[in-house]
């Protein structure tokens, strides 16, 4: 139904297809995508032997993945950032999450003057993963402390951290499985700082290739096919402040919405592109996805079902038994429809489904799913 | 003829036979291996009140997996199936000379039935009495549990009551796949109804001939070409529609090209899905791209289908020709009480630079098909180059039964290397074509005219027995 392509990452993280690994017999699959961020997570879980968990751990992290569907319609990409295994009654995960090896420190001296260190290394977390940014912060201090306290966090996490677990115990001590967490490349944008003094304009969505461009710079993790881009038309200050995330000035400039005063959509979808668009509730009469409440099925207007994995966001969705009265036409969300900002894909031994939810995806659970 | 049912080991590559379906009474004396031919066997199925019931090859269940249903609509919609392994059990009684005989020939099945820890699955084989064939079922793991007799009331008997358990394949089949093709010639870029395909032969074998056989395929392309992948499926039919129109805009919005009817008639009493695929010539510029929209009748209403738009070619050199797939649609058509029909195909063309595109629309490829895969990965290739699909393991040792795809190449040495494998492999079926297509992976370019070789082994599989085959 889904198989699943994985690819051993290449120098610095780089997805690269010359090594093919041998993805574990799947027993359930999930996956997220939203309106902003595109492919957002993917979990693959197993049962396997120790040595097949054993290997993941060791050398899993940063595997590119490609998932497909049955029709070779690609599904979901992203890049595996954590590994989880459980031998019984103990469990040992790796992840990306807090690793970070290109590292500064900002200080203030006693006097009030503010400086940065250099940026500091580890060569070979930077080879082995790519480049991933922190910076610190200490007070009343100076140069040479600050870069003491640079160095200390750049040794504590210049490789992904483990976490593991033991537990001691009666019982079932369990068996040995495997979870293969991945975050969409989109979530990498995470990994490194920037900031602009410039304080000219320039439309955000130039802005956005922009900081794209200097990002695949340093890690090249990304197509620079800009085509799906669509202009917002809307002009915003280049200027960024220091220790901005690339995620986040991106997220500042197209959360601003385009000239038209309306929401964008945007993410990282097939191939690695960078998709930017106005959202679908733009035009909330525009139906993406209708349901019948006797059907498991969803299905495009023309009644052509989707499958459960080919469900995207940024979309429309109307449960055609539910009349709507008196809805004002330009009304996103109503009793029949809403605007599904994200989707979620389950497939296991007793499901295939997907669930959608709409704008207000601020809920707890939301919340809680995007941390996982 | 008595049954032949049995134990299959191979161990360090020696085969050996375990059968228990002696006559019974033969003793084991505790030297030599009198278990390797029926009729000197310690072995004995029991079939009887006091070792256990009447026993034959039990069938994987069935795991339906249905939506929908009450309190919304009467009945629920079947949405897969798939089969789960078999456990059974097998009343068995050794014979022996001695207590200690008896444990140690019991011992020799208890190694068996846990062979796959040590090299390859343990196999049993059954062919009862008046059946033309073995049928061969692949053991994950097993046991024997003596009776409690056995050191109780009928101690010193030398008679080892038992239950063997197994944890087996959901389905029976052959050892190694049997060859149905060999070298059938299948032309890339044919532009007729069944070039590109390969009919393969009715088969009077297996008892999942309506849910598909594993098939492997080897592909001997002939050519000598770089970066190829390969796009395989298995259809019902291909339709192939000329055309000739001009690919050429300056419309940075998606403009109709042409339109063509396709009949839907292939799709209105079968399972296929259709495909369209895209032939275009005449050497597509890198600013064209191409995509399809698909009406019930005339175009301009009814729309059905919108592929997304692709690009005509890939990469930096301009090719001659490109195969642009443009996937599939579910067909709401064959809800509805027709007989006869067309499809309209609008192609859509659209230039990304504004400058003027070229190509041509050679024609299009409608497959009503199964399942489709696309190989990935060859690298540069020779004449002499081999890519093969595998969905079964092919070897005399193993029983040949559903794997997971995989595909190498390999390049008329010993090494292989390891492709990646998406979609849905074909498998056979009655009545089935399989389908062709090789790509190069930059530039989508397909080599007209070429002839290539394919090889095609088949796994049928046996839900029980299996009969005359």
């Amino acid at each position: 139904m889904i198989t699943s392509i994985i690819y051993a990452a290449g120098a610095g993280g780089i997805p690269d297809t010359s090594r093919l690994l041998a993805p574990p017999p799947l027993e359930s699959y999930q996956h997220s995508i939203t309106a902003t961020s595109g492919f957002e997570s993917c979990e693959l879980t197993a049962h396997v032997t120790p040595d097949v968990a054993l290997y993941w751990l060791q050398n899993g992290l940063m595997a590119s993945a490609i998932m497909s569907g049955p029709e070779i319609e690609r599904v979901w990409e992203g890049a595996l950032v954590q590994v989880q295994a459980t031998f019984g009654q103990e469990q040992r995960s790796v992840s990306l999450d807090a690793m970070a090896n290109r590292v500064r420190c900002r200080y203030t001296t006693v006097l009030g003057t503010p400086g940065t260190t250099t940026f500091a290394s580890n060569a070979t977390s930077n080879t082995r993963y790519g480049t991933k940014d922190s910076v610190l912060g200490i007070g009343n201090s100076s140069a040479t402390p600050a870069a003491a306290l640079r160095d200390a966090e750049l040794a504590r996490r210049a490789f992904p951290v483990a976490v593991p677990t033991s537990t001691i115990a009666t019982g079932d001590l369990g068996d040995v499985s495997l979870t293969l967490n991945f975050a969409g490349w989109y979530a990498l944008l995470d990994w490194l700082l920037t900031a602009n003094s410039a304080t000219s304009s320039a439309v955000t969505t130039t802005i956005v290739q922009n900081l794209l461009t200097t990002y695949a710079a340093v890690n090249p993790f990304l197509s620079t096919d800009y085509s799906q881009i669509v202009a917002s038309g809307l002009n915003e200050s280049q200027y960024i402040a220091p220790d901005t995330t690339v995620r986040a000035a991106i997220e500042t400039v197209l959360g601003l919405g385009n000239s038209a005063g309306q929401r964008l959509a945007w993410g990282v979808y097939e191939n690695r592109r960078f998709q930017v668009a106005p959202w679908a509730g733009a035009t909330p009469t525009a139906t993406t996805y209708r349901r019948t409440l006797d059907s498991p099925l969803i299905s495009d207007v023309n009644g052509l079902t989707i499958q459960p994995w080919n469900v995207r966001p940024n979309a429309m969705v109307e449960v055609v038994d539910l009349l709507d009265i008196g809805a004002p036409a330009t009304a996103v969300d109503t009793g029949a429809q809403y605007f599904v900002e994200r989707v979620t894909c389950t497939i296991n031994g007793g499901t295939i489904g997907v669930t959608l939810e709409p704008a207000a995806g601020d809920s707890l659970d939301a919340r809680l799913s995007r941390i996982k | 003829m008595a049954s032949n049912i049995f134990l299959l080991a191979n161990p360090a590559g020696a085969a050996a036979n375990y059968y228990l379906s002696g006559p019974g009474g033969n003793r084991y004396n505790g030297t030599g291996t009198p278990w390797d031919t029926q009729t000197t066997t310690p072995f004995r199925l029991g079939m009887n009140d006091v070792t256990g019931e009447r026993w034959t090859p039990g069938r994987g269940a069935g795991i339906p997996i249905f939506s929908g249903g009450p309190p919304f609509a009467s009945g629920r919609t079947l949405i897969s199936q798939t089969y789960d392994n078999v456990v059974e059990t097998l009343p068995l009684q050794i014979y022996a000379t001695s207590h200690d005989n008896a444990v140690a020939a019991a011992r020799e099945l208890k190694r068996v039935l846990k062979q796959i820890a040590y090299s390859v699955p343990p196999i049993l084989g059954v062919q009862p009495n008046g059946s033309t064939n073995i049928v061969y079922y692949s053991i994950f793991t097993g046991d024997v549990d003596e009776n409690v007799r056995f050191i109780n009331d009928e101690a010193g008997r030398g008679l080892y009551r038992s239950t063997m358990t197994l944890v087996r394949s959901f389905a029976g089949g052959l050892l190694g796949g049997e060859t149905i093709v060999s070298a059938g010639a299948v032309v890339n870029n044919g532009t007729g109804t069944t070039t590109n395909t390969y009919l393969m032969p009715t088969l009077g074998k297996g008892d999942c001939i309506y849910e598909g056989q594993p098939v492997n395929i080897a592909i001997a392309s002939g050519v000598s070409t770089v970066n190829t992948h390969y796009l395989l499926a298995s259809v019902a039919s291909r339709t192939y529609v000329a055309s000739g129109a001009s690919l050429i805009t300056s419309s940075t919005s998606a403009v109709s090209a042409t339109t063509l009817p396709v009949a839907f008639t292939p799709f209105l009493a079968s399972t296929v899905k259709p495909r369209v695929l895209l032939r275009i010539g005449g050497s597509p510029s890198a600013n064209l791209e191409v995509g399809i929209q698909v009406y019930i009748g005339g175009s301009g209403t009814n729309i059905i289908y919108a592929s997304p738009i692709r690009a005509a070619r890939g990469g930096a050199t301009t090719p001659t020709n490109t195969l642009i797939d443009l996937g599939t649609w579910e067909d709401v058509l064959r809800e509805l009480p027709l007989a006869s029909g067309n499809y309209t195909v609008q192609v859509l063309v659209r230039s990304t630079t504004g400058a003027a595109t070229s190509g041509t629309l050679t024609g299009i490829e409608l497959l009503a098909y199964d399942g489709i895969c696309e190989i990935s990965g060859a690298g540069a290739q020779t004449v002499s180059s081999v890519v093969t699909l595998q969905t079964f393991r092919e070897q005399g040792d193993r029983v040949a039964l559903p794997s997971r795809a995989v595909a190498y190449f390999k390049d008329g040495s010993t090494v292989n290397t390891a492709l990646s494998v998406s979609g849905t492999p074909p498998r056979y079926k009655p009545n089935r074509r399989i389908w062709y297509a090789q790509l190069t992976t930059t530039n989508f370019d397909i080599t007209p005219g070429s002839t290539a070789a394919l090889t095609i082994t088949h796994a049928p599989l046996y839900r029980t027995l299996i009969g005359g085959g």
